[in-house]
């Protein structure tokens, strides 16, 4: 029997292995193999040793009993020595006060001894769980550093946080809406950072339908903030090198065609100038040869006017330029406007319809000519030569202050599927005769509008054509009128 | 006059050997110079009757060039610029060039130019002297303006912007010059008082001020009287 005992109380130490059963045997097992063993020495000089020795036991069943088996040791220790070992044996009496003594100090400082060492064993325990605990977050957060895209993050969280709570986890990344999908079971956990939602932690329970264990959320939330740092910290690096790449890709086009119209207007001028001094008066040929010149000129204003818009496009998109509107006349932009697309006009006549109350408008002068120009051109382009076009000017009847401006033609018309795309840039109407159109008059009419915080739109002309309104609002504000002056 | 002498400071060869061609034909002696270094000796030694200068030189910047012809000359001076550089030649303009043209430009376009900054220059035009045009008659030393005849009453103001683009009849005038001469240096950036002027001329002064036939305005660089040529 005391081999047994020896042999539990062992594989105790040894192991610090307690099950339920080998802890409450030990507290009564090892108490009775002390008292086993020291009957044949029991005397008065040894008693107190003897009690030592029955503490020493109470000890071992607190360290790796708990205190219950040790309370317990403690009490089968001080009753044994009673029963067992001091005289007269066999009962319960005692005949010493000695005796008496050691029997309540054995029983009371048993129990503090239970006490103490149960508590000693559970905190040396405890320290050693959070060891591990902080051991497996530091290795996850070192993980996470190491991630360098979501799915690896992903693996990393669900690996660590698995382990931690025992059970098997699902990382569900988003990137958009706050709400977890359907699909989500309702347990998951949000895994949040500045408001923002940005994975969904979805458990699979364990078999026993427990999960985590005790102050499981505390344990969760330790490793959910490392995974939301790591997962914005993506987020980040994403939306910055998807920035770089957009402005380099920005700046390359922008080199591209600033050089590309640099180079273009060299030799444009040279044709130019060429062209027009054959089509001179002071140069006799055959009709022939002059028509043919005639195509070289008119193309070449054409290739100029492409180049123009071209150079303003790019400019216009790079944000390079910055709209400076100010008051001007309405007629002073028609004035010049009007003169600039005479040439354009093939024979066709422009009729104006000015609403009285439009006499000042606050617009970038240069700019917004250059959208009234590219829309009259336009206009004159897809008419035939009888035709007129008109350019109608009225205030807005909506209640905001700003001005409707639209460009009228009886030409073909925009079909319903191109009203939209005419204003993408390099885009054509399906189905145009559009020799002369480049493409990007009217995308540059629509940057322009938009600049001045307005819009452009082309709707159907009742009786046949197109409508191209042009709306811009304007500061309720005018200009200081000017001081009143005498005739001379 | 005889031939007219032209110096044309130009950096592109195709374009010189076009201009070349088309002064020539029209009766021009011209002397060419590919940097702004070789025009202003050029200037200087053949003392030409109009110069043309682009103002995207290799060497020398194009404004210093005209600077620099101006401390010394007054020899009119006809700028060329390339699309896209507004400010460049309203600065030119300011700094003393007479006129601009802008690449790609047309044979008839520059002859204008050329002919306009020369006539100044001969004082073919009287500053204080009378002008008519397209029914416009002005006699500024007796403030008077007809139109068709009809006498038109002109507030001071409107008076003295007419007469700086009379004076400088054919040739741009830019909004600051205008600003300065007619109100002074402390007002040269209130171009939207000289616009509403400007209107106010052309309503007085123009068939239809909506398609104005003299009093032209050059967008982004100011206004010119316009002149039969």
């Amino acid at each position: 029997m005391v081999t047994v005992v020896c042999q539990v109380v062992t594989e105790m130490v040894m192991f610090g292995k307690t099950s339920f059963f080998s802890k409450w045997l030990s507290a009564v097992a090892v108490p009775i193999a002390i008292t086993v063993s020291a009957t044949p020495f029991f005397s008065a000089h040894t008693s107190a040793a003897i009690a030592m020795v029955y503490l020493l036991g109470v000890l071992v069943n607190g360290l790796y009993g708990g205190r219950g088996p040790a309370g317990l040791a403690a009490l089968v220790s001080s009753l044994s020595f009673n029963f067992f070992l001091s005289p007269p044996q066999w009962t319960f009496r005692m005949e010493s006060v000695a005796d008496t003594l050691t029997f309540i100090s054995l029983l009371g400082l048993g129990l503090v001894v239970a006490e103490l060492s149960a508590r000693v064993a559970e905190q040396a325990s405890d320290a050693r769980t959070r060891e591990a605990r902080a051991v497996r977050l530091a290795n996850f957060t070192e993980a996470l550093v190491a991630a360098d895209a979501e799915l690896a993050v992903a693996a990393v969280a669900e690996r660590f946080i698995g382990e931690a709570m025992g059970g098997e986890v699902v990382l569900v990344l988003l990137s958009g809406p706050d709400m977890p999908p359907e699909s989500l079971a309702a347990d998951s956990v949000p895994v949040t950072a500045r408001g923002r939602t940005l994975a969904w932690v979805q458990f699979k329970l364990a078999a026993d339908g427990v999960f985590g264990g005790e102050r499981a959320e505390d344990r969760l939330n330790d490793y959910l903030r490392p995974l939301s740092l790591a997962l914005e910290r993506l987020h980040f690096a994403n939306v910055a090198n998807q920035e770089a790449l957009r402005a380099h890709g920005e700046e390359l086009r922008s080199t591209l065609l600033s050089g590309l119209s640099h180079d273009l207007r060299t030799p444009l001028s040279t044709l130019m100038a060429a062209s027009t001094t054959l089509l001179s008066k002071s140069i006799t040929a055959p009709s022939g040869v002059l028509g043919l010149v005639q195509t070289i000129e008119e193309q070449t204003r054409h290739l100029s006017k492409l180049v123009t818009n071209l150079l303003d496009m790019t400019r216009l998109t790079a944000g390079m330029t910055r709209i400076q509107p100010e008051w001007i006349p309405v007629e002073e932009v028609l004035g010049s406007t009007r003169r600039r697309v005479l040439a354009s006009l093939n024979g066709q006549s422009l009729v104006l319809a000015v609403a009285p109350e439009v006499v000042l408008i606050f617009v970038d002068p240069l700019l917004f000519e250059q959208l009234l120009v590219n829309l009259l051109e336009n206009a004159a382009i897809h008419s035939r030569s009888t035709e007129t076009i008109q350019l109608s000017w009225r205030s807005r009847t909506d209640g905001n202050p700003g001005f409707v401006m639209e460009v009228l033609d009886r030409g073909v018309g925009v079909a319903d599927t191109d009203k939209l795309r005419i204003f993408a840039a390099f885009e054509r109407g399906v189905g145009t005769r559009d020799e002369k159109g480049c493409g990007l008059g009217l995308s540059l009419c629509r940057a322009i509008a938009e600049l001045h915080g307005g819009s452009i739109e082309v709707r159907d002309r009742v009786g046949g054509g197109a409508v191209f309104r042009v709306q811009l609002p304007q500061p309720r504000e005018h200009p200081p009128a000017l001081p009143v002056e005498f005739l001379v | 006059m005889s031939r007219p002498r032209v110096v044309l400071v130009e950096d592109d060869p195709d374009i010189r050997k076009v201009l070349l061609a088309l002064l020539s034909m029209e009766g021009y002696t011209v002397y060419l110079a590919e940097t702004g270094a070789r025009g202003l000796s050029e200037i200087a030694a053949r003392r030409p009757d109009i110069v043309l200068l682009d103002l995207g030189l290799p060497d020398l910047d194009g404004l210093s060039v005209l600077r620099k012809v101006r401390s010394w000359s007054t020899t009119p001076v006809v700028v060329i610029s390339a699309l896209g550089e507004e400010t460049l030649k309203v600065q030119a303009l300011d700094t003393g060039a007479d006129d601009y043209l802008v690449k790609p430009f047309g044979r008839k376009e520059l002859l204008a130019r050329i002919r306009v900054a020369m006539r100044h220059a001969a004082k073919e035009i009287q500053p204080d002297g009378a002008f008519e045009h397209a029914g416009i008659a002005i006699d500024i030393s007796r403030r008077r303006v007809t139109v068709h005849g009809v006498e038109v009453r002109l507030t001071v103001t409107e008076f003295k912007l007419l007469t700086e683009l009379v004076r400088a009849a054919g040739r741009v005038v830019t909004h600051r010059q205008l600003l300065v001469s007619v109100w002074g240096p402390s007002h040269a950036k209130d171009t939207h008082y000289l616009r509403l002027y400007m209107s106010q001329l052309r309503s007085k002064l123009e068939e239809d001020p909506a398609c104005p036939e003299k009093l032209l305005t050059e967008q982004g660089v100011g206004y010119r009287l316009a002149t039969p040529d």
